[in-house]
């Protein structure tokens, strides 16, 4: 991808977001910090002054820099098996030994949970809770079998006007009405400007790959509410704007278009590029980055809107509403083909996808690839057997574009 | 039918289940499968239907593999086999309930994949220690029997509804003797007869069950219990169809004097004590929790500390299903809370689709020496 600012501010916007917390947390007795699930309704905690730490961001880092096997092994040493989410996994291991690419997340004052993207996250949340010996705040939002019904809205909705209190006595802040609606304001705007930047994507050739977006999705999780990412959304928007003008792709002489489904394979996101770039193969679009594209808090009830938009998250809703929303990708982003990663760590999401690749194949025509892998653990990863089949894919893709 | 064989009855109805099937199919009945104890049978039950508890049982698990990956747990991967080899013909209806990420994705998958079954998921909360979860859990199981009515054609019975929470509670007591008298006469009743009796149960009409069970629990006299000094030991984990453990106790000379299991006390403790919706909803509010529910941090393990302590429990054993999450979350603190109330534990991780292994055999045998 051609080279932009953006990426450089984000780099500094998360390295003060990290350097603000663990200093804020240590040295500044006023301080609240909360660790909190990614579906987590992180507005709450902006409106209050608490500021929030996402494990699963730091757990992408682990996995990034390649300290995913090091510090499950950590986890694994307690006798945590192999088997669960290699997010929990480097979580344990940060949390024993410090180790990770910023020296380890900051001691939290409470935990909040939100079942909306698995029920690993509860137990992981169960089991940090009472290593830290803190408060844990629930958020159960039930999984959409069946749609969303008003049964669960209500539920959800109550319990939003249950776990203020519990915040507020835990932490001595008081919500207030003014905050909130400003926070929510600024969580659609920046939701709305996340959209638009992957939406860049339509365009032939796109301006940036999902590759890039894994990477530019981290403010839209950890600081969605805030006026940074607002700011920093519209900054980046204008560069891809920029490049779309100019008619400059990400990947030169854009040949292949895939949509990517489940989370990224953090430690081989270079090398999967490459590869990919090599063929003129071109990632415009996922389910995953997209999960963060659709939520409507209305300022004026944001407790009602919350939990409609909490309750039906991408991984809350079922395989036949996955099926449509993948379809709907691929559709939207004119893609020639998609990659399917088989996630070992993420059960919820993996489950259904031999369905899902069937079903979306029927749909669209198109074919599609399904990779096993992990997000952070390498062990789980063969670079020799993935790379034929994408070579081997790619030749499928050709041999179509050919008879077409 | 004579009490005195009872462990062989339950034995045999064990061994074939799906003869079970069959046979209540033979005589006019209607089926309904589930898969986890968070289905409210006796719902099931006043609708006239027999609940039938779905465990998988293939041991070579190959077609499931074109619908589910390999790191999903062999519970359900077998479960699924079953199906694709036709085990479960007859069944009217497969009802779900909320628990962890994989049964999640299954119901989905199975929903998806079988159009001519009645499929049905009772969404439980995950909370299950506050009001607002009570509230939704209640509306949730008015939702269950208001879809119940619609396929059904019937509408629900109270006096029904009435009858059914109490052959349940029966049949929950009973086991809960069972067991008791097992810890006084475990060389008279087996430990394998109490895994028997409480599979039989979820695959039978409690009220075939529950009379010759009571007559088969009249021989003993409470109050003449065995002198025995068998190590006591504890089984902790999700689902386990296989004997092994029952009988290699017992040929260790130790005995399995309670447990935590699917399969096994968490299915049937507690009684329902009112005879209504909420009664059967309250019930799973009071009762001992699944790891996959949620009751605060410590629910777990005060509660197996204090069952250990109750039944004099002298080992506990963490039978852990390979991939199943929920439970392995908990090993490690558990297994602390555990050795802090002085009770060791052995960790023996079981995949239901593999023969049983020496495996068993030997972790069973090294840590029996190590509570001599
Ligand atoms: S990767 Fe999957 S299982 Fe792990 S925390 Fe995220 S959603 Fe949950
Ligand atoms: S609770 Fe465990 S054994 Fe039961 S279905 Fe889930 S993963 Fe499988």
């Amino acid at each position: 991808m051609p080279k932009i600012d953006s990426n450089k501010k984000l780099r500094n916007l998360m390295k003060k977001y990290y350097v603000k917390a663990k200093l804020g947390a240590k040295y500044w007795p006023f301080t609240k910090t909360c660790w909190i699930t990614s579906g987590g309704p992180v507005e709450i905690l902006i409106a209050m002054g608490i500021t929030p730490i996402y494990p699963e961001n730091h757990g992408a880092m682990i996995g990034a820099v390649k300290m995913g096997v090091e510090l499950s092994g950590e986890a694994e040493k307690l006798g945590y098996s192999q088997d669960l989410c290699s997010y929990f996994r480097c979580d344990v291991g940060q949390a024993v030994t410090q180790k990770s690419p910023v020296g380890g997340l900051p001691r939290p004052d409470f935990l909040l949970c939100c079942n909306n993207i698995c029920g690993t996250v509860l137990k992981w949340y169960e089991v940090q809770a009472r290593y830290y010996d803190v408060p844990l705040v629930f958020l159960d939002t039930p999984y959409n079998y069946d749609g969303l019904n008003d049964d669960i809205v209500n539920y959800v909705k109550e319990q939003f006007e249950s776990i203020i209190p519990e915040i507020e006595k835990i932490t001595g802040r008081r919500l207030n009405e003014k905050k909130t609606k400003q926070v929510a304001q600024y969580a659609n705007e920046g939701i709305k400007l996340w959209n638009e930047i992957l939406s860049t994507c339509e365009n032939v050739p796109a301006p940036m790959t999902c590759f890039d977006a894994f990477f530019y999705l981290a403010p839209i999780v950890t600081l969605r509410g805030t006026k940074h990412v607002v700011e920093y959304y519209k900054g980046l928007k204008k560069e891809l704007e920029a490049l779309i003008a100019q008619g400059k792709g990400a990947v030169e002489n854009e040949t292949y278009r895939l949509v990517w489904d489940n989370l990224p394979i953090w430690y081989k996101m270079r090398r999967l590029s490459k590869t990919l770039a090599s063929y003129g193969a071109c990632l415009v679009g996922d389910t995953y980055t997209n999960a963060w594209a659709d939520n409507d808090i209305n300022p004026d009830d944001p407790f009602g809107t919350m939990a409609r938009a909490y309750a039906s998250v991408y991984l809350n809703r079922n395989v036949d509403a996955k099926i449509e929303n993948f379809t709907s990708l691929i559709k939207k982003y004119k893609a020639d083909g998609f990659l399917i990663h088989s996630n070992r760590s993420c059960k919820p999401y993996s489950f259904g996808q031999f369905d899902i690749k069937d079903e979306v194949s029927r749909r669209t025509g198109l074919p599609g690839l399904i990779i096993e892998a992990d997000m952070c653990d390498t062990r789980a990863y063969s670079d020799e057997q993935i790379e034929t089949r994408l070579q081997a894919f790619i030749e499928t893709l050709k041999e179509r574009k050919e008879a077409s | 039918m004579n009490a005195k064989n009872f462990p062989e009855i339950v034995a045999d109805i064990c061994a074939n289940p799906y003869e079970q099937l069959k046979r209540y199919k033979a005589a006019g009945k209607n089926i309904a499968g589930y898969t986890c104890s968070y289905v409210p049978e006796e719902l099931l039950d006043a609708f006239g239907y027999i609940p039938y508890r779905l465990l998988g049982r293939a041991q070579n698990i190959r077609q499931a593999d074109r619908y589910l990956q390999t790191y999903c747990c062999s519970q359900i991967r077998s479960l699924l086999e079953d199906f694709i080899n036709d085990e479960y013909i007859g069944i009217d209806a497969v009802i779900f309930a909320h628990t962890c990420d994989s049964m999640q994705s299954f119901h989905d998958i199975f929903k998806r994949n079988n159009p001519d079954i009645f499929v049905k998921n009772v969404n439980f909360p995950t909370s299950i220690n506050n009001d607002i979860a009570f509230r939704y859990a209640l509306a949730e199981l008015k939702n269950f029997a208001a879809a119940l009515e619609e396929h059904t054609g019937k509408t629900l019975d109270r006096d029904a509804l009435v009858e059914s929470i109490s052959v349940y509670n029966l049949n929950r007591g009973l086991l809960d003797k069972l067991y008791a008298l097992h810890r006084s006469y475990p060389k008279e009743i087996p430990g394998v007869t109490l895994h028997h009796t409480v599979v039989a149960s979820m695959i039978s009409d409690k009220r075939d069950i529950n009379g010759i069970l009571e007559s088969y629990l009249g021989t003993f006299d409470e109050n003449e219990p065995e002198d025995d000094k068998r190590k006591r030991l504890m089984l902790i984990g999700s689902i386990n169809i296989s004997e092994d453990i029952y009988l290699l106790a017992d040929e260790f000379g130790a005995m399995i004097a309670d447990d935590d299991l699917c399969t096994g006390r968490r299915y049937f403790a507690q009684q329902v004590t009112e005879p209504t919706i909420e009664g059967v909803a309250r019930r799973y509010f009071s009762r001992p929790h699944c790891a996959a529910k949620h009751r605060g941090l410590y629910s777990r393990e005060h509660y197996l500390t204090g069952l250990a302590g109750k039944c004099g429990i002298d080992g506990a054993i963490f039978l852990y299903l390979k991939f199943c999450d929920p439970h392995s979350f908990d090993y490690p603190d558990l297994r602390k809370g555990l050795e802090a109330k002085g009770i060791p534990s052995q960790l023996i991780e079981i995949e239901q689709s593999l023969a049983p292994s020496g495996q068993i055999r030997t972790k069973l045998q090294a840590f029996l020496e190590i509570l001599e």
